[in-house]
């Protein structure tokens, strides 16, 4: 019934890519390495590459996991066919289970259910599958490595899912006239005539595959020395990479490097690409390492000198190994370094390492665009429960009374296994009211934005309203990518209004503002109440999400809501009164820099409304 | 879901050019990866990807296929014809025109991707793969109207099979794949939401279309609809002949469109547009060549030249350009012109 991946490419016709083939034949050189993450942007064959990679694999097979999977079909479920003919309750292995000794494929992993995602990997990790499903429980082990590749643009996959992975590759697009002609050229021979095509990379595959098997053979005695893990371990923590999982990982991926280029030794370059492609997902955000490096500034300082010291008397002081029982048995039992082997000066070896490594990492990062998801602090949450019949099919229950969705296939195992017990009317399966099972679906979880924006008189005189609308523009393009929807409330003169009501058009919103009359005072407060009446009102209306309304404005209020108050002492009042769990608020500066007078007024705002504060010029940065 | 009823003939829709282009080339080669129909209502786009059914070519499949398989690439073959053959089955070829299959708004996700057979495990006790929509759109085209209002689990499944081509089931009890490689067509009235930048990439071309301004066309529009609507065969049979001719151009472009010439030039001017408009994948520079190679073929050159890609360019870049700031559209015709042109 089933076929493997579906393989449309010799591997070595595939172009460019350097890192991201590595990082798969690492994978299938050590077992122990149980994932490799593949991030790219559409179309820039991230999929081609790895459906590719099944070729070279010798015996072993990929596995697709399409990404709307149900949990019992992945992890097994109730044997069904058995529970009606025996009525015996067994488990039948899911597709996890042809996975043993073979690999796994994800594609367009980030759309996957996060929670199946994270329980796969932890499978692939732990090595054992646990199924209690329908009476029947079972327990495998299975040996496998997980592939998953995704397009983050529209939307990312969370980061403990993504540290699951011991490697992950961006691919960078190729801007090189004649790469790009190459592989069109590539292509159309491909298309033309696919066995000639294939004929001609024969060769090179079976070389691919051939370094495979002797890289795996070689393995055991790849030595990494002593000095090399303090290498990897120092620059994973000058990188504030969090966690032991990024120096493992480096450790794994520099010995399979190493094994696949023929070598015993590891050599610089093995550990600097290791370095690359195990830490591009593990370092902190920008914002949280500037924190991180404020707060351990001085520690690290003292900490460096100390290791310095360390290093120094190394050869006969036991270093603390770090922790990780793998790479015990490495220092000990193969540490043997002779000095000719040694570089000329551990230090300069050092910095050369991390210079190279830190310099591929951060164009990496550069790549990276600002996250409007970033700005309003949204972290992906779990999706919540769907209550119409639409939505991905995730679950089963037992239903409150009458379904009006029912789980066919729930119901249908449920009732197997008394199919020898109950006399059938001529039907092979009986089903009685107990029996019946309803799906659970998800429904992705989209988020609301309003954007209210601040129209009075000294934004026009500051100038400023050009660099608002940009800025606006560039978030809602973020937006859109995510398909959230976006409301616009505009405030002037004596009025704040609703201008754009929730829409998921970026240009309707666009329009709107770059139309909307400019001018006059400043509504602060009667903006803050407007916003905030609109979500609550939506929030009635969509129970369980949330509204991310961001306030753009130089936070300076010339108008008060109600008569004869004075408007900025308003504002605060209002503020404290109407804080709401599911509503957070942004505010971002759009006064003039140097406007000395005004410059503390948003600032001050954002405090009173609890709100994270951003200051327009540095939305770039995000 | 199968349009066998009658319809407007193709080419008695007043101009609207590029779509018909984009249609017909997207025939002439699948590979290019399907068009996406951007317009107002009442522009005829559904009209159009429907009257295709009159210029169809026809193409050869294993007879009772539930896919359609093509006998002519073994390494393509559904695991039922697989393993006929395997076991020494010979099988016979049938003949039949490519079908346009709808998927509509509302269908659920069992119903697209395929699914446990109900009736057979209540009466057999066995398991049963029941075919989808998927399944009926192999080698043929699969056409979503409105497709920017489609669910997004919906198109997560269109992602997948449009990308490789074929459709995994791993749902309700059955784990079965078959080959599921179709012509996407997509219309949508963008005022209505846009689509999911994933799922733009994946159309190969993309037209825009506005309602024809010319008084004179606007009336040849009405008085041709008024003529079908009165006499739809009469009218059908008036533009036969054109039909016929348009429907025997394509079944030529087909079997030449490997052979037309594509210099290292050429492919050097697609790569550098490519990089010029900031493309990031390769989607873009190889469509722009499958696309003018085609389009050389349907205009009986022998090799592409600049002229094709002044046709097919604007198709392969619309969505596909990132819009700036305070930029209407994407795509500057003169710079893309010149841009033909230099390099």
């Amino acid at each position: 019934m089933h076929q493997d991946v579906l393989r449309s490419l010799p591997f070595s016709a595939v172009r460019g890519m350097s890192l991201a083939k590595k990082a798969l034949m690492c994978l299938a050189v050590d077992g122990s390495i149980n994932g490799v993450l593949i991030k790219g942007p559409s179309g820039t064959g991230k999929s081609l590459l790895v459906r590719a990679f099944a070729d070279v694999l010798s015996g072993r097979e990929m596995i697709n996991v399409p990404q709307n999977i149900t949990d019992d079909q992945l992890f097994g479920g109730l044997d069904l066919e058995k529970a009606v003919s025996e009525g015996k309750a067994t488990v039948s292995g899911g597709l996890l289970s042809r996975a043993d000794g073979n690999l796994i494929y994800v594609d367009n992993a980030n759309l996957m259910d996060g929670r199946t995602l994270d329980s796969l990997m932890e499978c692939v990790e732990s090595g054992k599958v646990i199924v209690e499903r329908e009476g029947a429980s079972a327990e495998y082990y299975i040996e496998t490595s997980a592939i998953a590749s995704m397009d983050p643009s529209e939307r990312d996959i969370p980061d403990s899912i993504a540290d699951r992975f011991e490697i992950c590759v961006n691919i960078i697009p190729e801007n090189d006239v004649r790469k790009r002609a190459e592989i069109i050229l590539a292509d159309m021979d491909h298309n033309k005539d696919m066995s000639a095509f294939y004929e001609i990379y024969r060769e090179s595959d079976s070389d691919v595959a051939d370094a495979i098997q002797s890289a795996r053979k070689i393995l055991a005695s790849v030595v990494l020395g002593r000095d090399d893990v303090i290498t990897i371990v120092k620059i994973c923590r000058e990188l504030n990479v969090r966690g032991h999982r990024g120096d493992i990982s480096a450790a794994k991926v520099s010995k399979a490097l190493a094994a696949l280029d023929g070598r015993t030794r590891v050599s610089d370059s093995d550990i600097s690409d290791a370095l690359v492609l195990c830490l591009s997902h593990r370092r902190s955000s920008k914002a949280e390492k500037e924190k991180v490096n404020a707060e351990a500034a001085a520690l690290t300082e003292a900490e460096a000198e100390e290791t310095v010291l360390v290093e120094e008397t190394a050869p006969d002081v036991q270093v603390p190994a770090p922790e990780c029982s793998e790479e015990d048995k490495v220092p000990e039992e193969n540490g043997d370094p002779t000095p000719s082997d040694a570089p000329p000066s551990a230090a300069s070896r050092y910095d050369t390492i991390y210079e190279k490594a830190r310099e591929a990492l951060d164009e990496i990062e550069e790549l990276e665009a600002f996250r409007l998801h970033e700005i309003a602090g949204i972290r992906s949450k779990r999706a919540p429960l769907s209550m119409r019949n639409s939505g991905r099919y995730r679950g089963f229950r037992i239903p409150r009374g009458k379904t009006s969705d029912p789980a066919f296939d729930a119901t249908v195992r449920a009732a197997a296994p008394f199919q020898t017990i109950r006399g059938s009317n001529g039907l092979s399966i009986k089903i009685e009211a107990q029996d019946i099972r309803e799906k659970i679906r998800t429904r992705r979880k989209s988020c609301s934005f309003i954007f209210a924006v601040d129209v009075s008189g000294s934004l026009v005189k500051g100038g400023m309203m050009g660099v608002v609308q940009n800025a606006i523009r560039s978030m809602l393009m973020e937006s859109y990518v995510k398909r959230d929807r976006v409301a616009l409330v505009t405030f002037r003169e004596r009025a704040a209004e609703v201008a754009v009501p929730f829409t998921r058009s970026v240009e309707l919103i666009c329009d709107t503002l770059e139309q909307a009359p400019v001018g006059g005072s400043t509504p602060l407060a009667s903006a803050i109440i407007v916003s905030r009446d609109y979500a609550v009102n939506y929030l009635r209306k969509h129970p369980g999400e949330k509204c991310y309304i961001m306030l753009i404005t130089d936070g300076c209020a010339t108008l008060p809501a109600f008569p004869c108050a004075d408007p900025a002492g308003e504002v605060k009042r209002i503020a404290a009164a109407i804080k709401n769990p599911n509503i957070e608020w942004t505010v971002i500066n759009s006064g003039k820099i140097y406007d000395v007078k005004r410059k503390d007024d948003a600032r001050r705002l954002a405090e009173y409304l609890d709100a994270r504060y951003i200051d327009i010029k540095d939305l770039g940065e995000y | 879901m199968i349009s066998k009823k009658r319809s407007f003939p193709f080419t008695a829709i007043v101009d609207q050019d590029d779509m018909k282009r984009a249609l017909i080339l997207n025939i002439v080669d699948p590979g290019i990866g399907g068009v996406l129909i951007r317009g107002e209502k009442g522009t005829a786009k559904s009209t159009a990807v429907r009257s295709l059914a009159h210029v169809l070519p026809e193409i050869e499949y294993v007879k009772g296929c539930r896919f359609r398989c093509d006998p002519s690439h073994p390494e393509l073959l559904c695991s039922e014809c697989m393993s006929a053959r395997e076991e020494g089955v010979r099988q016979e070829v049938d003949r039949g025109q490519i079908r346009v299959v709808e998927l509509p708004l509302s269908a659920t996700e069992d119903r697209i991707a395929g699914t446990l057979d109900l009736e057979h495990v209540l009466q057999t006790g066995k398991k049963r793969f029941e075919p989808g929509v998927l399944a009926q759109a192999n080698r043929n085209i699969l056409y979503v109207d409105e497709v920017n209002l489609l669910e997004d689990h919906i198109v997560d499944l269109l992602l997948d099979s449009a990308a490789m081509g074929v459709n995994y089931v791993e749902r309700e009890g059955v784990s079965f794949s078959h080959p599921s490689k179709f012509i996407l067509i997509g219309s949508m009235n963008p005022e209505e939401g846009e689509l999911r930048p994933q799922l733009l990439d994946r159309f190969g071309l993309c037209v825009d279309i506005v309602g024809d301004r010319y008084v004179s066309s606007r009336a040849e529009v009405v008085m041709r609809r008024l003529e079908y609507d009165s006499e739809p065969d009469a009218f059908i049979e008036k533009f036969r002949p054109e039909t016929e001719a348009l429907r025997e151009k394509i079944s030529m472009a087909r079997e030449r469109v490997k052979d037309v010439q594509v210099s290292q030039n050429m492919v050097e001017v697609a790569s550098n547009i490519a990089i010029y408009f900031k493309m990031e994948g390769h989607r873009a520079d190889i469509t722009l060549v499958r696309a003018a190679r085609a389009n050389a073929a349907f205009e009986g050159k022998d090799s592409i030249d600049r002229d094709d890609f002044r046709t097919v360019a604007p198709m392969v870049l619309t969505h596909r350009v990132k819009k700036k700031p305070f930029e209407k559209s994407g795509l500057d015709r003169e710079e893309l012109n010149e841009c033909i042109k230099t390099y």
